[in-house]
């Protein structure tokens, strides 16, 4: 049942799950516990539709590397899936081999606990299991990079593949226009009570559950955890004071120019690194894209209107004279683009900034840092794609200065995968979660997506985030 | 006119109108080139591994610095 908190305020029913976030982890998680018999209360913030109201509470205090966090996610019903690019890439096993970096230890499980749910992950999002994983080019690098293997799903947008059926659906009751803005604590401080929600009215109610999922994405899960600091100064989950940090991205580094020696053969190819190449330089993965700019394609719900102005400049030429507004490549210019693997580093946070919104919640204060590790892997992948291109015969790279001298500022461009802020740890002082994403410091809180991740490879995170919440689903039901 | 007469007297009448002053052909006095300039260039040449520099940012085997673009 769908239910607009705005008019509908009475919420009296005693649920088995809560289910906080109706992104493509909240969405899979309230579709997969429901098809289990539980009954799911569902809660999204936003309405069913974009609104200006509602994306000003994405609004940040940045103080790091710009990440672009009011605009790279969505806050209404699909959440973030209403703008994803679809792009999708399991994780490697070697992902989750036991090791450590930066004095913080990787995954505590190993990849045969979510390789079984990547076959449901797929189905769900629309892609073909029998096509599987295919890359898009030939194994043209002799050495340290391989084609990388990816599915594009068309991209499923959860909210219109999904909207009806949590409509017609008996077991899930889904309020939105609901923000969660406080969780109540028992007496022993070990298990939440009830979620305190308030709609656009200034309306609050609380409502109750056994259980309690957070599925509110890498920035909005912390930030939400350190506001409920009524009972808890520091914050719920947060007796290590690790929630919020270890925030990881994807590195999208505009590493360099290139110039293809046979352009129709070998334009568009995608490798990603191997294993002994990562490890014996002690360093990141990453995914390197050589790709010729066919046409202008922009990203986000304004997509339409950032087309329309990069195409005039294109065809005005004036494209020059426009990049200290928005950085981009016309047809026909040769792109090198990256999805590296960031370290988990405890200066990289997401904490509370001194500005509040209408709800009187603290903003995001968001410090993205990157570090000599970080740097290391940007340094090395780019310098051995380089020199392999080469020695492969096909073509010449031109490297961008920070790649060869670490004084100058790494330039950024944007992959919205916020990771590792409630990060997945055995020990409780090494994480927020445990092995089966439960907050360790509590009995019935869990988080679902992907700030749980102890380290994000070089893969997109949609895939592995449904893999792993279904994980949990599967925990919640058998347990 | 045998055609090895030509050629001579060809090269003879060039060589004459390409006469120029003593003066002119004076060199301009020795000038050390700025140390900047040879820092820029060498700051702007960078050896990766054993094959390979970077030139401006160009990946490039070493033996194209020596031999040239085949």
């Amino acid at each position: 049942m769908l239910f607009d908190f705005n008019l509908q305020t009475d919420i009296d029913k005693n649920y088995d799950v809560c289910v906080v976030g109706t992104g493509p982890a909240g969405i899979t998680l309230a579709r997969k516990l429901s098809a289990a018999g539980q009954i799911v209360l569902l809660l999204e913030a936003g309405g069913l539709d974009y609104s200006e109201q509602s994306q000003d509470f994405y609004e940040c205090e940045a103080v790091g590397h710009n990440a672009w966090p009011k605009f790279s996610r969505l806050r209404y019903f699909g959440g973030t899936s209403n703008h994803w690019s679809g792009r999708c890439r399991p994780f490697d096993s070697s992902d989750f081999n036991p090791r450590e970096i930066n004095g913080l230890p990787g995954w505590p499980i190993r990849y045969s606990e979510i390789e079984p749910y990547l076959d449901e992950a797929m189905e769900i999002l629309d892609l073909d299991k029998e096509m599987g994983f295919q890359p898009a080019n030939d194994d043209l690098l002799k050495r340290h990079f391989s084609p990388d293997a990816y599915a594009k799903s068309p991209p499923t947008r959860f909210k219109g593949t999904y909207l009806s059926e949590i409509e017609s659906s008996k077991n899930i009751d889904c309020y939105y226009n609901a923000t969660a803005i406080d969780m109540r604590l028992d007496k022993s401080h070990q298990s939440i009570t009830h979620i305190k929600i308030s709609n656009y009215n200034s309306f609050s109610t609380t409502v109750s559950a056994q259980k309690f999922i957070l599925c509110l994405g890498g920035i909005e899960t912390p930030r939400f955890m350190l506001n409920c600091n009524n009972q808890i100064s520091t914050g719920i989950g947060n007796s290590s004071d690790m929630v919020g940090r270890c925030f990881m991205e994807h590195l999208n580094v505009r590493m360099g120019s290139f110039l293809y020696r046979d352009l129709d053969s070998t334009a568009g190819m995608q490798f990603y690194s191997d294993d002994v190449f990562v490890n014996k330089n002690t360093i990141g993965k990453s995914n390197i894209t050589f790709g010729i700019v066919r046409q202008i394609k922009s990203y986000g719900r304004t997509k339409e209107i950032k087309n329309f102005f990069k195409n005039l400049a294109c065809q005005m030429e004036i494209e020059d004279k426009v990049q200290f507004i928005s950085e981009f490549k016309c047809p026909g210019m040769g792109n090198i683009g990256t999805l590296i693997e960031q370290s988990p580093n405890l200066d990289s946070r997401v904490s509370l900034s001194k500005e509040t919104d209408s709800f009187g919640l603290n903003r995001t204060k968001f410090d993205w840092q990157i570090n000599d590790f970080d740097r290391k892997t940007i340094r090395e992948a780019g310098q051995a794609v380089a020199i392999e291109f080469a020695k492969a015969n096909l073509g010449s790279v031109r490297l961008a200065d920070f790649i060869l001298d670490d004084t100058k500022e790494i330039e950024f461009g944007r992959h919205a995968h916020h990771m590792g802020t409630t990060r997945m740890s055995k020990d409780p002082k090494n994480g927020v979660v445990d092995t089966n994403s439960k907050v360790h410091d509590l009995d019935n809180l869990y988080i679902a997506g992907s700030s749980v991740f102890s380290t994000g490879g070089a893969c997109n995170p949609t895939m592995p985030i449904l893999q792993l919440g279904l994980r949990l689903v599967d925990h919640l039901t058998a347990t | 006119m045998p055609r090895s007469l030509h050629r001579r007297s060809f090269l003879n009448s060039i060589l004459l109108f390409t006469l120029v002053p003593l003066a002119a052909t004076k060199k301009p006095p020795l000038t050390k080139k700025p140390a900047n300039d040879n820092q820029q260039i060498l700051r702007a040449i960078k050896s990766l591994d054993q094959d390979f520099v970077s030139v401006n940012g160009w990946v490039l085997p070493k033996e194209t610095l020596i031999k040239g673009i085949r």
